[in-house]
């Protein structure tokens, strides 16, 4: 087994048809949406050649665009920095748990296994006005003032989804951390008890070293996810009010499929996906300095 | 050793097998039998199989079928469709595919895209329809016309066709009519001695009488967003929006006409005075609709296409609705008998259908008689043939709302299905711009240049 794994003529065998499907799957239909990205196309009439003026168009005549690419920021950047500590946190706490680890485990990790229309249509009537939960506690403990419409106003749709999102992945990255730290030989932290007894400092010192390579993986993780983030938004605010919640994935569907304009859609489709290169290397770079080997 | 190899390759195998499992290979055996389901139904009632009941005959080929789904009408469209099926005369059985609203427009374009055009398909008219007639995917149905021309003689009226006609010829025949009306309430009306508005001062009372008693003026949302636009819409007929939209559409005004930004602050006048609920703009067509069948606000204003949920057995205001028209605006220099109206459901044929004669011959079923009588009694539609109805088993709604009509004057297409999709998606997310607090004036400039820099955009 071991020889035929070392033959190069077998990994290639082996390799083909994943590559293949790759091919046809994935990076054909990359270079069509780049090549439509520079025609105006309604996908049923002949297609015209702008060159790049549907680039030129997203960045100096549509708002809507840039107000997307402005929450697709900022829920990208809060999604790393509340997800990642926090799942890091809860990872190393359910890991010293013993025998009632599995059960955190599964509680954090339900909402994973949940569909993300329901969880939209589930969160929805929390933040829903007037018999949601949130409201009536608001109400019950005499807060009625705060109770807000969530999903109606500008100033809040983006937080309640954020809300959700977090609530939504935490338990997955959680599992990652999880599995990662599982796989800490015992020894390093029977090593650091002779120096201390501080579990923080054994979280300090042990486990977020040996952890990094992970986190590294896992904030790529994050950051792309949130880059193409649309499900939940497209159930719970349809984008707005007023845009309010928009983010790029849920402007290209409204663009390339509702309003017919194919070419502009797969323009927002290639800034997507060059944002998406970028935040990549960017992670990679910051996070490449810290690796331990054990 | 040689037991790992084969396991090795065994499990090389079943990666293979499992990428090209998802491929479907068609068949070319003409005896295999069509036991494919139809695709998916996203939203909607689950489209009926064509082999449903009684079975299809096995030489018979597929004329395949797909609509957008009318929650009141899904029930009378099933009917005409097992009708079909169950006739000996044509060569082809249904195959059906349907959608909600939403997701039909997105399916039905990715269909075109592909040229997957269904053999008869539901459509909206003018600016919906008009980018598939100029791409030569819809049958004109001139000639069927010239072949039966009572078919064409049995529509109420000849501008009916207005909307779905290009270039002097037609690529649809409309089934149901979907005017903007305004329901209310009458158990709620009656309990705090209102009656219907004839004047805006008089409805700006009726607000504020019901939102004093806590209840609901009016059941709206606006998160979809062209549920606030029709109702903009019907409003600005009555502020001379009409005319201006006129303007707009043949070039010689523009959306800075004053009639506009006028009905849009009509509205944000009547949101300050508490006519809507708590956080509308989160509130979605499907929860606008349940409030109000749920006796949980006391006005709507929708297309009579609803009109039907309300008498349905079991629904919560069944006998309690009445319907009247958006009142009148002081001073306002439209008038409440210009009506905002579409054909609410259009059919049309694919050019490259290969059963035209049955598809027309579906057409035909959907507009005739016995269709259109079962349309207006069972499903409270508005109908669009000259067809002798019994008033005791039409929706009385119904019957109400064509009394209403008799007073039109003028028909004003919905903006978003007469202006371009991209131009009438816009159109109403700047209403929705404006309810979020947008000045009303400054959003109209700034539409009117998206409309100037868009006019040569799909």
């Amino acid at each position: 087994m071991d020889k035929m794994l070392s033959n190069k003529k077998y990994i290639c065998i082996f390799i083909l048809p994943t590559l293949a499907v790759i091919a046809v799957m994935t990076i054909y239909p990359i270079i069509d949406t780049i090549v439509n990205s520079l025609y105006r196309w309604d996908m049923v009439n002949p297609r015209k050649f702008l060159q790049f003026k549907n680039y030129a168009d997203l960045f100096s005549r549509d708002d809507v665009f840039l107000r997307s690419l402005r929450n697709t920021l900022v829920l990208m950047a809060v999604s790393l920095v509340v997800q990642l500590p926090i799942s890091v946190l809860f990872a190393a706490l359910v890991s010293g748990l013993g025998r009632a680890k599995n059960f955190f485990k599964t509680v954090f990790f339900l909402p994973n296994v949940i569909s993300t229309v329901a969880i939209g249509l589930l969160w929805s009537f929390v933040f829903q006005p007037e018999f949601g939960i949130v409201n009536s506690f608001l109400r019950a403990v005499g807060l009625g003032d705060y109770a807000k419409a969530w999903l109606g106003e500008e100033k809040y749709a983006l937080v309640c989804i954020m809300i959700v999102v977090c609530w939504q992945f935490i338990g997955y990255h959680m599992m990652l951390f999880s599995a990662a730290i599982s796989g800490i030989p015992n020894d390093m932290y029977e090593a650091c008890t002779l120096e201390t007894d501080s579990s923080l400092k054994k979280l300090r010192h042990v486990t977020l070293p040996l952890l990094m390579p992970v986190i590294k993986v896992d904030a790529v993780l994050i950051c792309v996810g949130s880059l193409r983030f649309f499900d939940l938004i497209y159930v719970m605010t349809g984008g707005g009010p007023n845009h309010a919640s928009e983010v790029l994935a849920s402007h290209m569907y409204t663009r390339a499929f509702w309003t017919m304009q194919y070419g502009y859609g797969s323009a927002i489709c290639v800034i997507m996906l060059a944002l998406s290169l970028v935040v990549t290397l960017i992670c990679n770079t910051l996070l490449r300095a810290t690796e331990y080997e054990y | 050793m040689k037991g790992k190899t084969i396991t090795v390759l065994l499990i090389a195998f079943l990666l293979v097998a499992s990428v090209f499992s998802g491929c479907q290979v068609t068949t070319t055996d003409p005896a295999a039998p069509a036991t494919e389901p139809s695709a998916s139904s996203e939203g909607g009632a689950a489209p009926a199989e064509a082999s449903e009941g009684a079975a299809p005959a096995a030489d018979k080929e597929e004329l395949t079928v797909f609509y957008w789904t009318i929650p009141a009408e899904e029930a009378e469209t099933l009917k005409v469709i097992e009708a079909f099926n169950a006739r000996d005369d044509v060569g082809t059985t249904i195959k059906l595919d349907s959608a909600g609203s939403d997701q039909y427009k997105i399916k039905l374009s990715t269909l075109m895209a592909a040229d997957e055009v269904p053999d008869v398909f539901s459509v909206q008219s003018a600016g919906f329809m008009a980018p598939y007639v100029t791409a030569g995917k819809v049958y004109a149905l001139d000639e069927e016309f010239t072949k039966d021309p009572e078919w064409r003689g049995s529509f109420v009226s000849d501008s009916l066709f207005e909307s779905i006609s290009f270039d002097g010829k037609t690529y649809a025949v409309p089934a149901t009519q979907g005017p903007g009306v305004m329901f209310y309430n009458k158990e709620i009306f009656d309990a705090h001695g209102l009656a219907a508005p004839t004047t805006y001062e008089e409805l700006k009372n009726i607000v504020a009488t019901l939102r004093g008693a806590g209840i609901n003026p009016f059941a709206f949302g606006d998160k979809t967003p062209w549920v606030g636009a029709l109702m903009c819409e019907v409003i600005g007929n009555r502020v001379g929006a009409a005319a201006a939209f006129d303007n707009v559409m043949n070039g010689t005004g523009t959306w800075e006409d004053p009639a506009f930004a006028a009905a849009t602050n009509i509205m944000v006048e009547l949101d300050q005075l508490g006519a809507f609920p708590e956080g509308y703009l989160g509130i979605d067509y499907d929860q606008t609709i349940s409030m109000f069948t749920e006796g949980k606000g006391a006005m709507l204003v929708m297309g009579a296409w609803v009109q039907g949920l309300f008498e349905e057995e079991g629904a919560a205001v069944k006998g309690k609705i009445d319907v009247c028209n958006f009142p009148a605006v002081e001073g306002g220099a439209g008038s409440p008998n210009i009506w905002l109206n579409q054909n609410q459901v259009c059919w049309s044929v694919a050019e490259k259908s290969t059963h035209k004669e049955d598809a027309v011959a579906l057409l035909k079923m959907f507009t005739g008689p016995d269709a259109q009588r079962s349309f207006a009694e069972n499903a409270g539609s508005l109908i669009v043939t000259n067809v002798q109805l019994d008033p005791a088993k039409v929706n009385p709604l119904s019957i109400k709302v064509t009394q209403l009509q008799e007073s039109m004057e003028k028909v004003s297409l919905y903006y978003d299905v007469q202006l371009s999709p991209l131009l009438g998606n816009e159109y109403n997310n700047v209403v929705q711009a404006i309810l979020a607090g947008k000045d009303a004036t400054e959003a109209f400039a700034e539409f009117q240049q998206f409309a100037v820099e868009n006019a040569d955009a799909a």
